[in-house]
């Protein structure tokens, strides 16, 4: 035989792998969930195969995966980093209920009335600006619209991610043609707009403008690295004031009903100590357990500033359509 | 080669197993194409204009910093060419990513120009090394007889000679451009935003159903297939001198400025993006309390311990790609040798239509049709990742083997056939043995090209956690010290055999 069958023979053998206990498919960044899993693994001697999606895909490659494969389902959970897309997946069917007891003491509005999806440890829409300067930041949505407040400020384009969950509420609060001329008209007040909000988060820390419509977690980070800004909770509210509150959320994959590891798993992610460790991660995401310790200078929702109650399950059926809306205005 | 032959049947089988059943469900939805025609709009045409004025600039730009290195490199002697020879190949195994941070951070350059350097820069060495390759099998005879008459005369006959090689790799340097998606969107979050015609094809294959994606993508696969056609003739005339003794490079009357020259072109090419990025692996923040030593010490530590899995993992699959392209390549290469006209042009669509369709469009094909219950083991294992590599990528290495092939295959090819030769026999006895180098020069490129994928890499079970999907999302994230090491890591570990096939080599003239 020669070294090239040898070679070729190892390589093979190496392709084949025993399949693992758990598979989780997992949507927040790999940098703040990884540790978590792999720490999970050690306290129960098991194997998890975790995939992972790229922030480039925002979600979707393993949201898109799971539909893909629903015929054959590979996952057993699924830990988003957003609520719509969890929806849409509980509408195609294709998850199963699990109420995790950890989440006892996370208000009703962020968990599923059928169990279905968990909402914990959220990142709030607002507005970043910089401490250093005077800045004459907006307010509130329509303050976008006032010239000098707009030409100092940017935006990610809503086409994927926590903006686009962001503008599909906004259009289904109001209405497409609406929200279209209101990108219109910021637009005309000299809004300018990023490729995304870490994009966006960016070019304020490197002076290029003063302030950012992003979220809590680019926030965290540009304070983590040292830039001087500061947060303002960005009051949304049409029929009532506040800011939105957008959490992670898990579910159980339809399929995986007997996998009690799959459940355990989801416990463990939903509970307290894992919101502590989100919050005091270096993307600061929020806790939604009561009992849970917010690290200093944290701002609570609807202790520190109040949250708009989001009709998630219409906000998700609105997603396809406000995608494809907002792709023929700004790709381009 | 009959259609009947084992082999032929062989060839089928690994085409339609690696790459025709996954693009299968693309090809359906290529039929809504019409039905897509009616949506065509002055935004979608702006976005198409905007990529071939990019690509088209930037295969223009390769060309000029690839023809005249390629041309200086084989042709003259002069202080440091080994070096530049040994580091030409680098550039290509930097992820364009990288090459575009880097010069961001040299530059601060952004917006649709900055995007076009960086393709240039990427893809020069395609047309240096393929006009080193090709000078190197230029007639020693016509090239002395005109340097004989005067250096101008030699100089226009060598250009004359190179000049298809060259084109073949500008052309190369279009397709893998209008494609490329991060180094346009990375330019765009930089500075001003821009969009490029991939960005919309990316849009609808995320946004909606992929078959959108696959049927958007058509008009950038149509121009890449015609760019392939118009080049295949040039593939074959470039060893049309190989049987006779070749031209070997000679002294210059003014070997610095030369060696000048070709050390600015190979800083921008290489030196700049590296020295670029490892000071980036020990770049701090504004409240950083560690030196620059420390940081970079650090995220080189980091880069190991986090990514040697994801490496090892993407090794495996990678290595079995490029293996599988290295045993069939020859296969295809003789199959193309032998076809002519529209039998031939038909060949080149299946064989390169894999390449050209969105990586991502492959991606969830693999899912519809490998995600069975009975086929389990094999959708999770590497395997899987492997072939859709193989399937993908084979145009890279058979392209290259058919130029390794040339116009004295045919000769050859016959009298073995008058001594009684089998097909197996001549395709992997007599010419494998020949065109080694070749063969392993298309496994090498596939391997390189399998390392960087990323949009089906997140698709699939193995592959998820690859190298490519932990840059992509640590780069994301502002880890700049972090990616820097890990893509420094990754290059240099792919570099290495390069390295030491050259240090250890016996040295010989060229």
């Amino acid at each position: 035989m020669s070294k090239f069958h040898i070679t070729l023979a190892l390589l093979l053998l190496g392709a084949c792998s025993k399949p693992a206990e758990l598979v989780v498919y997992c949507s927040l960044d790999q940098d703040l969930s990884e540790q978590i899993i792999r720490d999970f693994e050690k306290e129960h001697d098991v194997e998890i195969n975790v995939q992972f999606d790229v922030e480039r895909n925002k979600t979707v490659g393993l949201v898109s995966r799971i539909i893909a494969e629903a015929s054959s389902p590979q996952a057993d959970v699924f830990w988003n980093n957003e609520m719509a897309h969890t929806i849409r997946l509980k509408n195609l069917g294709l998850t199963a209920p699990y109420s995790p007891p950890s989440a006892e003491g996370i208000p009703a509005i962020f968990t599923d009335d059928d169990g279905h999806y968990t909402g914990f440890a959220a990142r709030a829409r607002v507005i970043m600006y910089r401490n250093d300067i005077e800045v004459n930041y907006p307010r509130h949505l329509n303050d976008f619209l006032t010239p000098n407040i707009a030409e100092t400020g940017v935006m990610a384009q809503p086409l994927t991610g926590t903006t686009l969950s962001n503008f599909a509420y906004i259009i289904q609060r109001s209405s497409t043609a609406e929200v279209v001329q209101w990108f219109d008209d910021v637009e005309n007040a000299g809004l300018n707009f990023a490729a995304g909000n870490a994009d966006a988060m960016r070019r304020v820390c490197a002076g290029d403008y003063q302030w950012c419509f992003t979220d809590t977690d680019d926030a965290a980070k540009a304070v983590a690295n040292g830039y001087d800004v500061a947060i303002h909770y960005l009051d949304q509210g049409v029929e009532q004031s506040g800011a939105m509150l957008i959490p992670n959320s898990i579910c159980l994959i339809k399929g995986a009903e007997q996998n009690d590891l799959a459940k355990q798993f989801i416990n463990y992610v939903v509970s307290a100590e894992t919101e502590f460790r989100l919050a005091n991660s270096t993307s600061a995401q929020i806790p939604l357990h009561a009992a849970v310790d917010a690290p200093p200078g944290m701002q609570l929702p609807n202790r520190d500033y109040p949250v708009l109650d989001i009709p998630w399950a219409e906000v998700a059926a609105e997603l396809d359509s406000a995608a494809s809306t907002f792709q023929q205005l700004f790709v381009r | 080669m009959t259609l009947k032959s084992p082999w032929f049947v062989l060839l089928a089988a690994v085409s339609l197993l690696c790459a025709w059943l996954p693009l299968s469900p693309s090809i359906v939805a290529f039929f809504d194409f019409p039905q897509w025609l009616g949506t065509l709009d002055s935004r979608i045409l702006g976005l198409l204009w905007r990529s071939i004025w990019m690509s088209s600039i930037a295969a223009i730009g390769s060309l000029i910093l690839g023809w005249p290195l390629g041309l200086f490199l084989a042709r003259f002697r002069f202080f440091g060419r080994s070096t530049y020879l040994l580091f030409l190949p680098l550039s290509l195994m930097l992820p364009p990513l990288m090459v575009a941070q880097a010069w961001y951070g040299l530059t601060g350059m952004s917006g649709p120009w900055a995007a076009v350097f960086c393709f240039a820069c990427c893809y020069a060495p395609l047309p240096a090394l393929l006009v080193i390759r090709s000078a190197s099998k230029q007639a020693a005879a016509s090239y002395d007889a005109a340097r004989m008459i005067s250096t101008s005369l030699s100089f226009k006959l060598l250009i004359s000679h190179t000049r298809s090689a060259a084109f073949v790799g500008a052309a190369f340097c279009f397709i893998f451009s209008i494609g490329d998606f991060a180094v346009p969107d990375y330019f765009a979050t930089v500075g001003d935003l821009f969009h490029v015609y991939s960005s919309e094809v990316f849009g609808n294959s995320r946004n909606s159903d992929f078959r959108a994606g696959a049927v958007s993508s058509l008009p950038l696969i149509l121009i890449c297939l015609s760019m392939l056609l118009c080049i295949l003739p040039w593939l074959k005339n470039q060893q049309q001198h190989s049987s006779q003794e070749c031209a070997q490079p000679h002294s210059i009357k003014s070997p610095a400025v030369i060696s000048a020259a070709c050390l600015t072109v190979t800083g921008v090419l290489v030196f700049a993006v590296i020295g670029r990025m490892f000071f980036e692996t020990g770049m701090r923040g504004p409240i950083a309390t560690t030196s620059w030593l420390q940081t970079s010490t650090k995220a080189f530590a980091d880069a190991f311990s986090l990514g040697r899995a994801d490496m090892i993992r993407t090794f495996q699959f990678a290595s079995i790609g490029a293996i599988i392209c290295m045993v069939i390549a020859p296969l295809w290469a003789f199959a193309l040798h032998y076809s002519q006209g529209l039998k031939r042009s038909l060949l080149v669509v299946v064989l390169a239509l894999p390449m050209l369709v969105p990586s991502l469009c492959m991606g969830f094909g693999s899912i519809v049709v490998f995600n069975q219950p009975y086929l389990d083991g094999f959708y999770n294992s590497m395997l899987l990742p492997a072939m859709l590599i193989a399937g993908r990528f084979m145009p890279i290495a058979v392209l290259i083997y058919v130029t390794a092939l040339g116009s004295q295959a045919s000769a050859i090819d016959s009298s073995a056939k008058l001594h009684g030769l089998s097909t197996g026999q001549r395709v992997y006895s007599l010419f494998l043995r020949n065109n080694l180098r070749a063969c392993l020069l298309g496994g090498a490129l596939v391997f390189v090209f399998a390392m960087r994928e990323l949009d089906f890499a997140i698709l699939l079970p193995a592959a998820n956690q690859s190298t490519a999907v932990r840059y992509y999302n640590a780069l994301h994230f502002s880890r700049d010290n972090f990616v820097a090491a890990f893509g420094l890591s990754i290059s240099f570990i792919l570099f290495l055999p390069v390295m030491l096939h050259s240090w250890l080599s016996p040295k010989t003239a060229s």
